[in-house]
């Protein structure tokens, strides 16, 4: 078996197990992940927990398994969120090329002169910490990367012939981007979401890690990590936890996307097939 | 190109004019007093009635954007409403040292590394180095900057010694000085930059590298490096120039969280305090100054493909 088939079927097993622990994450984690128990504070891996405690003697393995929850809800949430809006705009922005179009994507391009975390920052000072709005704010800032794919794509498929000969026998405009339009435009679509996911992962764990993200006391993988700070010498376990978690299941989704576009985008893999 | 250029100065222009808008609409739509959040739950009603006035908070929402827009063709962004009498552009102006030296020690980092693997995996196709290159590329998008960050404290820091944890001396104390305290962040910061760099410069040399005219110039008998260096680089730098557009708005997002975690006192810290103070106008000038910062490179970027490469400026 070829290197890159392994490495695609090793990522989506690690994501299938990151997906079973989150849904059963009340069966799997052995102690309440909020549980303090001071006197065992910092306690080191092996030592009555399975991989250390934090700084309040929480048990770091019931904490990462709820944590995981945060991350793949806030992840895929955001990028289903962000796929639903930017097919929107997209067909809109690339099938209608007046006025409405221009305007559509003028704002798309400033939106997306923005850089990403400050962007999701202004939107989580203004909606306030809850797992909602870190969702809706990702899926803001994520908005416009799929909206600019959907319109390339569309721009190009609106001048093919079948298109004209849809309209041509009198297809509405929903219908036509609906049935006729969007089908052919989901391979570059699907690609995009599959990233935006990984970059929602990184995104909430940073939020989260700088104190704007998840409200306090809920365990999410960012935090965790933001509670590793101060002991790095000490109790290096809980930063290196929490980092591998998101480190593993970001790659794993970066590999499945890369495998996704060598098979969705014609361009990318005519490419590949010329070597 | 004079009309190429006054279509790209407008159309910057019109980027900055929507950014202004939606800057003071995001502030505008918070819900609730923005008195109450900053003043607290002990604020009497007089407070916050004074408050609002001194703000202008209890004027109509058109003449407070009036207001703002007129204070932006003036380079005034307004006053911070946590920090009394401070005007928004001094506060970000003396946060701007550490941020600029940080952006562009990690851009060098992220474009140079990003660039030499990127054309050294198109070069080598197929091959180790273009494996090992993409595989550092993928390493380097996945791998979240923060957590990098704490990485390179725990071992360059705390085990070895050999730089500071964390903390910033001004350029004045010294260029040397400075540098010790900017390595570590612009590493983090450049890695995962130079991670998504490769992967485009990889792709468009390919792009370039499958064209007629490199089989022309081989078919010449040109040797393989010319035919590279000089035809197939010197073209796919065109598209790699937006890159340095991406790579602005890449690495001003992600200094935010890298100040935090190296606690440099610069642009990145001061947007995390404006939030966590609830300071509006604070985070209104912050957007507004990052959004000119940007829509100034990508002018800048847009211009310079116009010099480059002539297709642009007469389509």
């Amino acid at each position: 078996m070829r290197l890159k088939t392994l490495s695609v079927l090793a990522s989506a097993a690690i994501v299938t197990c990151v997906v079973v622990i989150a849904i059963f994450a009340s069966v799997i984690a052995p102690e309440d992940p909020n549980r303090i128990r001071v006197k065992d504070r910092l306690g080191a891996p092996g030592d009555g927990s399975l991989i250390g405690r934090d700084y309040l003697g929480r048990d770091l393995w019931s904490r990462m398994v709820y944590g995981s929850r945060i991350s793949l809800l806030v992840g895929a949430s955001a990028a289903a969120l962000s796929a639903l809006g930017g097919t929107f705009i997209g067909l809109v922005g690339g099938y209608s090329r007046g006025r409405v179009g221009a305007l559509l994507m003028r704002v798309v391009d400033t939106v997306m002169s923005f850089p990403a975390t400050l962007l999701a920052l202004s939107l989580m000072a203004v909606l306030g910490q809850r797992v909602s709005n870190i969702v809706i704010a990702l899926s803001v800032t994520y908005v416009p990367r799929i909206a600019r794919v959907v319109h390339a794509s569309t721009l190009q498929i609106r001048e093919l012939d079948y298109v004209a000969s849809a309209r041509a026998i009198g297809v509405g405009v929903p219908r036509l981007l609906l049935r006729h339009v969007l089908p052919n435009a989901v391979g570059p679509l699907f690609v995009q979401t599959s990233f935006i996911f990984a970059y929602a992962v990184i995104a909430e764990s940073g939020l989260s890690f700088i104190g704007v993200g998840v409200p306090a006391g809920t365990p999410s993988w960012g935090s965790i990590l933001a509670d590793g700070r101060s002991y790095l010498l000490s109790a290096p376990w809980i930063m290196m936890s929490a980092g591998a978690a998101i480190f593993v299941l970001v790659l794993s989704l970066n590999i499945i996307g890369d495998a996704l576009r060598d098979k969705l985008d014609p361009r990318l893999s005519r490419l590949s097939r010329n070597r | 190109m004079l009309g190429y250029v006054i279509r790209r100065v407008c159309g910057a222009l019109l980027t900055v004019f929507v950014v202004a808008t939606i800057a003071f609409t995001l502030m505008s739509i918070i819900p609730g007093d923005a008195a109450f959040y900053v003043l607290g739950k002990e604020a009497t009603g007089g407070d916050i009635t004074r408050f609002r006035e001194q703000h202008g908070l209890n004027d109509p929402i058109h003449v407070r954007l009036a207001r703002w827009y007129g204070g932006l063709l003036r380079g005034d962004l307004g006053e911070s409403i946590t920090q009394t009498g401070e005007s928004v552009v001094g506060l970000v102006l003396g946060r701007l040292e550490p941020t600029v030296l940080l952006a562009t020690f990690a851009s060098i980092i992220g474009i140079s590394m990003g660039v030499l693997f990127g054309v050294l995996a198109a070069v080598r196709r197929g091959k180790l180095l273009d494996f090992a290159s993409m595989i550092l590329a993928l390493l380097g998008i996945s791998v979240p900057g923060f957590w990098l960050g704490l990485n390179l404290i725990l071992l360059f820091s705390l085990r070895l010694g050999w730089l500071p944890t964390a903390g910033y001396a001004p350029i004045s104390d010294g260029f040397l000085t400075t540098l010790k305290y900017l390595v570590l962040p612009a590493l983090a910061l450049g890695f995962s930059q130079a991670g998504v760099i490769a992967r485009m410069a990889r792709a468009n040399l390919l792009q370039v590298l499958s064209e007629d005219y490199m089989t022309t110039a081989r078919s010449k008998g040109l040797r393989e490096w010319r035919v590279v260096v000089v035809h197939g680089i010197r073209n796919s730098l065109i598209p790699t120039l937006g890159v340095i557009g991406i790579s602005v708005v890449l690495v001003l997002g992600g200094a935010i969280i890298t100040e935090v975690v190296f606690v440099l006192p610069g642009l990145g810290s001061l947007t995390v305090n404006a939030i966590m103070n609830r300071d509006f106008t604070l985070m209104q000038g912050i957007l507004m100054f990052v959004a000119i910062i940007t829509t100034g490179v990508n002018l800048f970027i847009d211009l310079l493909y116009g010099v480059v490469d002539p297709r642009i400026r007469y389509g």
